[in-house]
């Protein structure tokens, strides 16, 4: 089963500037989990401890 | 539902609604986040009329107000401890 | 315009009283990478962008921002309320106290007020979403030492909530510049069809 993966390629790519990929929706955190993550995208999720 | 436990899901559903909200502003073609944010809405439609029916109005110049009394400016208001629900454990 | 709505976006309840962190949390309401900055930069930055979705972006999250304000005077006000001379004093609020009571008012954790010198609005689309960027950064990192500042659960959880909305929102950001320069490299190629996919 193909993995899915959460971003996009980045093309076009020039001198000087900064590029951050475009989001490709995987899946949807529970909607309570989301409230407390602060986000409904599991892959934007970057636990701080 | 007691006042907790719809403002509880009410907040849910409104901040699932602002994050695929975003996404949507960058991702503006894509029609299955475009179908589960109008679903969410459509959920929060129903509970935010119900929260105002029972616990008083959410906007101050679309709700609709108590008859005798402008109950919009009944306290608590958000900022203050006693408004707000715990957000708990997982549920 | 805008419209208020009577609930928080995300809930502040908080049970014990902590002067002295809501002297160091104040700077995210009113510091050089709190949210009345975020908010009034995004918000200035609409006039002068060029694309719908870049537009949108900029309008929505400098009124996401809004809410972030709320949550942090919230907290700040909720840690502050009952206190007395003592208790202030001890907590090193007192400096902040003679100047505000206990009310909130828009200043750094050090007692700068807030000010219009911490963000910036150039008028040119790239160079204001590079700006934006690194102000989530910013933001993103503040929160990360306030919560190492505190054990208590009822205000790490807001904190932990605001700091995960900035990683989203440099995220969209993100999407917005590469929005932009396709949309500035058209104009220059003198496109007139906008769905043009250009491959290298």
């Amino acid at each position: 089963m193909a993995e899915c993966k959460p971003y996009a390629d980045i093309t076009n790519v020039m001198l000087a500037q900064a590029y951050v990929p475009y989001q490709r929706i995987c899946t949807l955190m529970e909607p309570v989990a989301a409230l407390k993550a602060g986000t409904v995208f599991p892959e934007l999720v970057d636990v701080y401890k | 539902m007691d006042r907790d436990s719809i403002l509880k899901r009410l907040t849910v559903l409104d901040f699932l609604a602002v994050d695929l909200q975003l996404y949507l502003d960058s991702h503006p073609d894509c029609t299955d986040t475009i179908k589960k944010y109008n679903e969410v809405v459509s959920e929060a439609d129903g509970l935010r009329e119900q929260y105002e029916n029972l616990f008083g109005p959410l906007f101050s110049y679309r709700s609709y107000s108590k008859r005798d009394e402008f109950n919009w400016t009944d306290d608590p208001w958000p900022w203050e401890n006693s408004f707000n629900f715990e957000i708990g454990g997982e549920s | 315009m805008w419209i208020y709505e009577k609930k928080q976006e995300f809930p502040v309840k908080i049970k014990k009283q902590d002067p002295a962190l809501a002297k160091l949390i104040i700077t995210q309401y009113g510091g050089p990478d709190g949210e009345l900055g975020a908010s009034l930069r995004y918000l200035s930055q609409r006039y002068a962008a060029v694309t719908p979705q870049s537009k949108a972006i900029l309008n929505d999250i400098g009124t996401e921002e809004l809410a972030h304000l709320e949550m942090i005077g919230s907290i700040c006000h909720q840690l502050s309320r009952d206190l007395d001379p003592a208790e202030i004093k001890a907590a090193g609020f007192d400096s902040y106290y003679v100047d505000h009571g206990t009310g909130v008012y828009p200043a750094s954790a050090a007692g700068v007020p807030f000010t219009a010198a911490y963000f910036q609005s150039k008028g040119d689309p790239l160079t204001d979403l590079y700006e934006n960027l690194a102000a989530e950064q910013k933001a993103r990192s503040t929160y990360e030492y306030l919560m190492r500042m505190t054990d208590d659960p009822d205000v790490l959880e807001p904190l932990r909530f605001l700091r995960e909305r900035e990683i989203v929102h440099f995220q969209r950001f993100g999407e917005a510049l590469e929005g932009v320069r396709e949309y500035l490299d058209h104009k220059r190629q003198f496109t007139v069809n906008k769905d043009m996919k250009k491959t290298k």
